[in-house]
């Protein structure tokens, strides 16, 4: 408990971090809360098409007519869940990936890290879309496709610190105790290499929001589901003459990410040993 | 001999790195056996091949870098060389123990030092967790820890090195090992806490009963905790003794230069008597005696074939000892 303790303290002392958690906090709360607050159905018609903010529908409707706030807090709820979902299976598949070739090395480590460098080389919006293609568009094929995209880096960035603290003396230390690998690698070493892991998934959160937002503005999401992405796509048409349709879930998004963004930096300062001592 | 006594016994040792260049050898056919109950120092300069030699008894090598070991390491009567992993994993921390160099990096940074220590009861005792922080208490204040209860709950850099090789101490006997594997155990700290790590081990080996077998370089230490001394020099054993008789006597002229320049200071020239010269590299060592090239006693014959060790209780691999002892 003090851990988490002294890790806020460390936190804090980045303003911008704090001010991004603390709209990030908002956007979740609204994300889990708004459609209680307000209970319009996002889906539903009920307004003239294209109608600017007024005071019944507060950010107007789109093409449609249906409420635009009701989408954007509908939409917080996709694209956060996905961006979320998708990067901790990327964080997942990259430090399995990364420990056993960091840990393990030699031919191990060859063969995972050429298969890293495979789809790193590979575009990762245009293979995810060849994913969805394949799979029919639904959340979870696109939070699976995103998920396949992004764990290289953490696969990369796993190897380096699981190689890193292979050599270490408490290592060697623990083998003579008659520890076996498995229980080195994820009770001994994992906690030690989990910290710079944390700081680049908390920043996938935001790469997997924007690659969503991407998918859904070309079309390739469950169509029955409204996300920021989607709400975008829906308004390009009408960017002359209704600016704010497109306009309104693309600063949603913005936000978001930045937001993200900044905690992440946070983490990186609150979790870095080498600014620790200060 | 006495066999039945021995609890651990080297026969034959070699190690061997492969390099681009052809092999290196680091050990070669290195024998000697513990005793339960003594403790045998080996000492020897830097590379000469006794850390590798301490490493192979475990298998820890093969992690780090690829080697190729060969001879047979006896342990309680069974070749440690032969085992799979697991069962090697059975006698590690459990019948033999290893305590390292640099307290300071041994610890693992992010846990608390009790939880370690219990870890390591887990591991081979199967305790409960309340058993297992039980014991790890007692063993904190075995090794002479203040507060151990207190102790118990804080990280490692929030203790000194001297407090931290005596948790790697109270972790390596935990399970109550036969022989201890003690490689530079106070190499990093300074003189005084030296003094009470080495009375520490001496002590629980009078408690526990176990075997010691000490690597080092500090002759001092040696003659402070040794019962027996094995000398080596550029991967051989050149010399193995008692420590009383090998301060007294020593035989082969590589011992003989080391104690002069451990003993300098009580030199009426106050010039520091070094061994002229440098240990062979291991890709070109001399067909002969390695230490031939430095040695003031070098004759023909020793460039032809290493010496043999000769003696039983008291051995050397030397054609030329000094005191002519047969």
């Amino acid at each position: 408990m003090t851990g988490f303790l002294d890790l806020w303290r460390r936190f804090r002392r980045n303003v911008a971090a704090v001010v991004g958690l603390f709209f990030l906090l908002c956007i979740v709360l609204a994300a889990l809360f708004g459609p209680m607050l307000y209970p319009v159905d996002p889906y539903d018609m009920i307004g003239r098409p294209s109608m600017p903010p007024s005071a019944e529908f507060p950010l107007g409707t789109d093409v449609s007519g249906r409420d635009i706030l009701a989408g954007l807090i509908g939409g917080a709820r996709v694209s956060l869940l996905i961006g979320l979902i998708a990067s901790l299976g990327a964080t997942v598949i990259g430090v399995t990936v990364g420990a056993i070739a960091g840990y393990k090395g030699g031919w191990f480590d060859t063969v995972l890290m050429r298969l890293t460098d495979f789809f790193l080389t590979i575009p990762s919006f245009v293979l995810a879309v060849v994913i969805i293609a394949i799979f029919n568009p639904s959340i979870a094929s696109v939070t699976i496709a995103i998920a396949v995209v992004s764990w290289p880096p953490v696969a990369r960035l796993a190897r380096a610190e699981f190689m890193a603290q292979r050599d270490r003396e408490y290592v060697q230390a623990c083998r003579a105790l008659g520890m076996s690998d498995l229980e080195i690698a994820t009770r001994q070493i994992m906690p030690n290499a989990l910290p710079p892991v944390i700081v680049v998934s908390s920043l996938l959160v935001a790469t997997a929001i924007l690659t969503e937002s991407g998918l859904s503005f070309l079309g390739l999401t469950d169509p029955d589901l409204i996300s920021w992405g989607y709400m975008i796509g829906v308004g390009r048409t009408v960017l002359r003459t209704a600016w704010w349709m497109p306009a309104i879930p693309g600063i949603a998004i913005l936000i978001t990410v930045l937001c993200i963004n900044l905690v992440g930096e946070g983490m990186n300062d609150a979790l870095n040993p080498r600014l620790q001592q200060r | 001999m006495s066999e039945a006594r021995d609890v651990l016994s080297i026969e034959d040792m070699n190690v061997e790195f492969p390099t681009t260049s052809g092999g290196v050898k680091a050990v070669t056919g290195l024998s000697f056996s513990l005793r339960a109950g003594e403790t045998l120092a080996i000492v020897g300069e830097s590379g000469c091949g006794k850390s590798t030699a301490a490493m192979s008894i475990l298998s820890l090598l093969a992690m780090k870098s690829p080697c190729r070991v060969s001879g047979r390491v006896l342990f309680e009567g069974h070749d440690l060389m032969k085992l799979s992993q697991r069962q090697m994993r059975a006698v590690r921390g459990n019948g033999i123990s290893m305590i390292f160099q640099d307290p300071m990096m041994a610890l693992n940074p992010v846990f608390t030092i009790g939880w370690q220590i219990a870890e390591a009861l887990k591991l081979h005792l199967r305790l409960s967790p309340a058993a297992a922080r039980r014991r790890a208490v007692e063993l904190l204040d075995l090794v002479g820890i203040p507060s151990p209860s207190e102790r118990y709950d804080q990280y490692p850099h929030n203790l000194s090195g001297g407090m931290r090789q005596r948790v790697m101490i109270a972790m390596a006997l935990a399970c109550e090992p036969k022989v201890l594997i003690a490689d530079e155990p106070t190499t990093a700290l300074d003189v005084t806490i030296q003094a009470q790590v080495l009375a520490l081990i001496n002590r629980l080996k009078a408690e526990m009963g176990m075997a010691v077998l000490l690597i080092t370089h500090d002759l001092g230490v040696v003659w402070e905790v040794a019962d027996r001394v094995a000398v080596m020099y550029a991967g051989r054993k050149v010399e193995e003794a008692a420590v009383d008789d090998l301060f007294a006597a020593p035989a082969h002229p590589y011992t003989q230069g080391l104690l002069k320049a451990a003993s300098w200071q009580n030199d009426s020239s106050g010039r520091l008597p070094e061994i002229g010269g440098a240990v062979p590299s291991p890709l070109s060592m001399p067909p002969g005696c390695s230490f031939a090239p430095r040695c003031s006693r070098a004759t023909p014959q020793c460039a032809l074939a290493a010496p043999p060790l000769v003696g039983n209780a008291r051995q050397f691999a030397c054609y030329h000892p000094e005191p002519a002892v047969a």
